[in-house]
């Protein structure tokens, strides 16, 4: 049998089901994996093994006696640590909330514990999920980062320390580590996952999602954090129509980006899709500004009293970012709410004549180097717009680092790019990541 | 292991020089600008839909 460490989050969940797998048995095994490899990985900030070993025995013993809570009944999840766990400290990355210990979980998190998902930990994020980096490493390869700002759940369920994880993107923070990672990611539509208790970046764009190594996983752990059913995705693309965006896209990817996305669109075709070349809409590139403009200014907004208090606890980077915010005037960046809402209807037009779009997930695979995390140019667009968008890993570039396609459908589409993804997916046969052979 | 916690999950940034941070603010400043500028021309059409309508959480 497969180690358990190394069960998707559906064959965990299954050997569970069926008694094959102890809670306690798969909770242990990660533990054991987590002490011994992420001091490599830094993908962890908080492991707490005493209360997952509590709820593995629990739901352990009503697997036996036949009650099972949900769907992911006994599995781990690991968790951003910008995402509120009752009695678990939450620090959002930044030593400013050293000590803060949410007194009630996330919505998402109740969902999970409903569904029978045992909280691990929590794992390490860019400071506020802004610019700052984690000490999170590439586990492909170690001098490279992770992306952000879910550094640390992509870099563990890459790693094989988790079944899956939660991330949350604004920019591009769950699809672009993700991406660089070699795993899936999905960034629901905006408001499917409920953002009470996550804490804010810029709160017009903040979304949670899964990520996780299969898209069956991220679509099992999705229906239970928006609490809407989903099945296994039809197989084949028989009728299903998929387009290429004309512009933006392709003028600042890289050769080997390309040459991914190419591969994918084979993939498409071979399992009966049509890939069609699709004209973005004339407010795409306005809708992306007014993605930037509110970013910042919502953030500058989240952190303003405590900027003022405690300004000198800010690194130089981020306080330059809060400068810029507080300097948008309120006619700027309610403008930009008038135009990001403009290009919003223009893009759900473009996207009811296909099934989805399929880009590039980044312009290049990870930088070199943990100082920074990486372009999310290629995900603040649909950050902005609030269209579900899901990362599919789709091979390697010439340094040996994934590269990964990203598929964006209409407002709660994700059905569609669980289809679509699940099609590349299994063609491409995405070689696991190298700590798949550590032990 | 009951709980476990990073010493120092994010290590201090050194600061750089002065030059470098007025570049960093400069290049901020510059693409907020672009954006800015951008989200000011572009026309909002009049049959636009109220503002306070524009997002809602369903």
């Amino acid at each position: 049998m497969t180690e358990p460490w190394a069960l998707s989050a559906c064959a965990a969940a299954d050997a569970i089901r069926g008694g094959r797998l102890e809670p306690a048995a798969l909770v242990d095994a990660l533990i054991d994996r987590i002490e011994r490899l992420d001091p490599d990985i830094e993908a962890w900030v908080r492991v707490v093994g005493a209360s997952a070993r509590d709820d593995a025995r629990r739901l352990g013993s009503e697997a036996r006696g036949g009650q099972l809570r949900g769907p992911l009944h006994g599995v781990p999840v690991a968790l951003k640590d910008n995402i509120y766990t009752a009695g678990i400290e939450t620090n959002v990355g930044s030593p400013m909330l050293a000590g803060f210990v949410p007194d009630a979980d996330a919505a998402l998190v109740r969902r999970l514990r409903e569904g029978g998902a045992i909280v691990l930990g929590k794992t390490a994020m860019t400071v506020f999920a802004a610019m700052d980096p984690a000490p999170t490493r590439n586990p492909w390869n170690g001098a490279y980062t992770p992306g952000g700002s879910s550094s640390g759940s992509a870099a563990a369920v890459s790693a094989y320390l988790a079944p899956f994880a939660v991330g949350s993107q604004t920019a591009g923070s769950i699809i672009r580590p993700a991406a660089y990672c070699g795993v899936v990611g999905l960034k629901p539509t905006y408001g499917a996952v409920e953002r009470s208790g996550l804490f804010p970046c810029a709160w017009s764009m903040d979304h949670a999602g899964p990520i996780a190594r299969t898209v069956s996983d991220v679509a099992l752990a999705f229906g239970v954090m928006a609490g809407v059913a989903t099945s296994a995705p039809p197989s084949g693309l028989d009728g299903v129509v998929v387009g290429l965006p004309d512009r933006y896209f392709a003028a600042a990817a890289t050769p080997d980006t390309m040459r991914a996305l190419e591969q994918a669109i084979g993939c498409i075709h071979a399992a009966g899709g049509r890939v069609v070349d699709l004209p973005l809409p004339p407010g795409f590139e306005a809708g992306v500004d007014a993605g930037v403009v509110t970013m910042y200014a919502e953030m500058a907004a989240v952190h303003r009293d405590r900027y003022r208090d405690e300004r000198e606890r800010y690194s130089w980077k981020l306080a330059c970012l809060l400068d810029a915010g507080l300097a948008v005037s309120a006619a700027d960046y309610l403008r930009a709410q008038q135009i990001r809402r403009i290009a919003t209807a223009e893009l759900s037009a473009a996207l009811e004549s296909i099934d989805c779009l399929i880009t590039p997930s980044t312009p290049a695979p990870a930088p070199r180097g943990l100082n920074a995390t990486g372009d999310w140019s290629f995900n603040l667009p649909f950050s902005a717009t609030g269209h579900p968008a899901l990362t599919v890993p789709v091979g390697l570039s010439a340094d040996q680092l994934p590269l990964g396609v990203q598929l964006v459908a209409r407002h709660h589409g994700e059905a569609r790019l669980f289809q679509v993804g699940a099609a590349i997916e299994a063609a491409v046969l995405m070689p696991p990541s190298p700590y798949r052979s550590r032990s | 292991m009951s709980t476990r916690t990073h010493p120092a999950a994010h290590p201090e940034q050194p600061v750089p020089a002065p030059e470098e941070i007025d570049a960093y603010r400069a290049a901020l400043a510059s693409l907020m600008e672009r954006c800015l500028e951008r989200v000011r021309r572009t026309p909002i059409p009049f049959e636009a839909e109220p503002l306070e309508s524009w997002r809602t959480d369903d």
